[in-house]
């Protein structure tokens, strides 16, 4: 072996002791390593020291590893909030694009929402029921805003003698808003209260408590907003016979309406935002529940009815429904 | 919180398709399966524990973060080790302080017993398994030491193929480099290792 063949019969053995040869290249160093006894002391030495290297202790995370990631990935998403804010307090740049990107949302989004609710319309089943009804099973179908969302139809059950709430949130950050919700359920103490169901796209989160509680919940998750392109959120009370569906409402509105005391107030306030949020469109609903049936609900007229259980002092029971989409 | 979700084991792919769909239990299992190795990888590295733990941190919250930019066309394996390699060389090249186990940090130690087993060991003149050998905390040391002399493409590649087990390919796809380029580095890295032992054994 000469100085200058060194370098390669060093990659050759380098790559023998790896087994990256092929057969040609193996046999070659197997004559060599029969010829040559300073390649043959090259190899054995080449291998002690990967074996070594092999050997040496693995070390393993720290044990707060997962819990630090998550926690960083929460912290990102209070980050992403704080952005956004600014973005949204001090616009600089681009103002004639975003007129006109405004300008052509103000004819786009009405016309997707009219296409949206004609369509749900025209496939109405047979029975000539609501078009958030479903015949088939004891549930209202929302579809969320945006048309981007795969999977959008979401069935979801009604339960009888609740007051039913229903928050759609579609985001490209799935795993991170998902993540978080599961914190804010788990601190708020409403894992027993919570199941959780996943299918395909979408988890689901069916929480049912104390408006106090829900409240709580929803402010814990104020931080999400920021990573959802879109939302829909829903009320609606068998009782009261009546609904509401307002289209991206703030993690502000939403709190308002879970501070009204009874389920007619939560209506009425998001009735009222259902209509001051004109700029991405929003649709309200009235529900009457087919006597047969208490938990399908059917298209119907407004109907006073008082619902909460003040006689007892016992806080009434709510039910949020959280679906998270990912895109 | 009662979960209606079968509690089966999933490859990468599933679970990689499961986080993507904004499964939080997927996240966390992908992120427990690889912590170890991401961490024991970076950590070799960088040579510094708290560095390290940064490092692997970073690495996973990016990666969850643009999980959905993952098209599949490499194995998730060699797409997150790419993102903890990349994270990592850049911290390393803007580094200043030196390594935990840098070979002027050993000088005042008690080493003389190690080295003459370690030079042994390397020599080929003894039976003893160096698997045991690498057990010893001061041979290890010696081995770490000298390990962080190398340059950081050098090291990176070490680290790649003969602590972490890595294939050719997987290097290549890692690094995004020519097998040809994975063949010869490791080759000048291995070569560089050894005349870095030779002079600390001396």
């Amino acid at each position: 072996m000469t100085q200058i063949d060194k370098p390669e019969i060093e990659e050759l053995l380098s790559s023998y002791i790896d087994g990256e040869l092929s057969e040609r290249q193996c046999n070659e160093v197997k004559r060599l390593l029969d010829h040559d006894p300073q390649v043959a002391e090259m190899l054995a030495r080449m291998e002690r020291q990967k074996e070594l290297l092999n050997a040496l202790p693995v070390e393993s995370a720290p044990e707060t590893m997962l819990a630090d990631i998550k926690g960083s990935l929460e912290r990102n998403l209070l980050i992403g909030r704080e952005v956004q804010e600014i973005r949204e307090v001090a616009p600089s740049k681009g103002i004639f694009a975003r007129r006109v990107l405004a300008a052509a949302a103000m004819i786009l989004v009405p016309i997707g929402i009219l296409s949206i609710v004609v369509l749900s319309l025209f496939s109405s089943p047979p029975e000539g029921k609501d078009n958030i009804a479903k015949n088939d099973s004891p549930g209202v179908t929302v579809t969320i805003a945006d048309s981007g969302i795969p999977d959008s139809d979401i069935a979801v059950e009604l339960l009888p003698g609740n007051f039913n709430s229903a928050l759609q949130l579609a985001t490209s950050e799935a795993a991170a808003v998902n993540s978080f919700i599961e914190k804010a359920i788990y601190s708020n103490g409403l894992s027993d209260n919570t199941v959780l169901s996943e299918k395909d796209t979408i988890n689901t989160y069916r929480v049912s408590s104390t408006p106090t509680l829900i409240t709580a919940l929803l402010q814990d998750m104020e931080t999400i907003w920021a990573k959802c392109r879109t939302n829909r959120f829903m009320v609606y009370d068998e009782q009261l016979q009546r609904a509401a569906v307002v289209n991206n409402i703030t993690s502000v509105q939403i709190l308002d309406v879970f501070e009204q005391a009874e389920p007619e107030g939560r209506i009425t306030v998001a009735k009222m935002f259902a209509e001051i949020n004109p700029a991405v469109g929003s649709v309200e609903a009235t529900v009457r529940f087919d006597p047969s049936n208490p938990i399908k609900p059917v298209l119907t007229g407004p109907e006073q009815v008082p619902t909460t259980d003040d006689a007892s002092g016992v806080e009434e029971k709510i039910t949020l429904i959280i679906t998270v989409a990912g895109l | 919180m009662s979960q209606q979700v079968e509690n089966i084991t999933l490859d990468d792919e599933g679970l990689v398709y499961r986080c993507r769909r904004g499964d939080s239990d997927a996240m966390s299992r992908l992120i427990l399966k690889y912590q170890d190795r991401v961490y024991n990888t970076i950590l070799k590295i960088c040579a510094n524990r708290d560095d390290a733990a940064e490092l692997t941190q970073e690495t996973f919250v990016k990666v969850i973060e643009r999980i959905n930019t993952f098209k599949g066309q490499s194995a998730f394996y060699t797409w997150l080790f790419r993102v903890a390699v990349n994270l990592t060389y850049n911290f390393c090249k803007r580094r200043v302080k030196l390594p935990i186990y840098s070979l002027e940090n050993l000088a005042g130690k008690q080493l003389d017993d190690s080295r003459a087993q370690l030079k042994t060991l390397l020599a080929d003149e003894s039976t003893v398994d160096p698997a045991l050998v690498a057990q010893n905390k001061e041979i290890g040391q010696i081995a770490l030491a000298a390990l962080s002399e190398l340059d950081e493409d050098h090291r990176i590649v070490i680290v790649l193929r003969d602590i972490e087990g890595m294939t050719y390919d997987e290097i290549a796809q890692t690094l995004q480099i020519e097998l040809g380029t994975v063949k010869s580095r490791l080759s000048r890295a291995r070569a560089n290792l050894k005349s870095i032992l030779e002079t600390v054994l001396k």
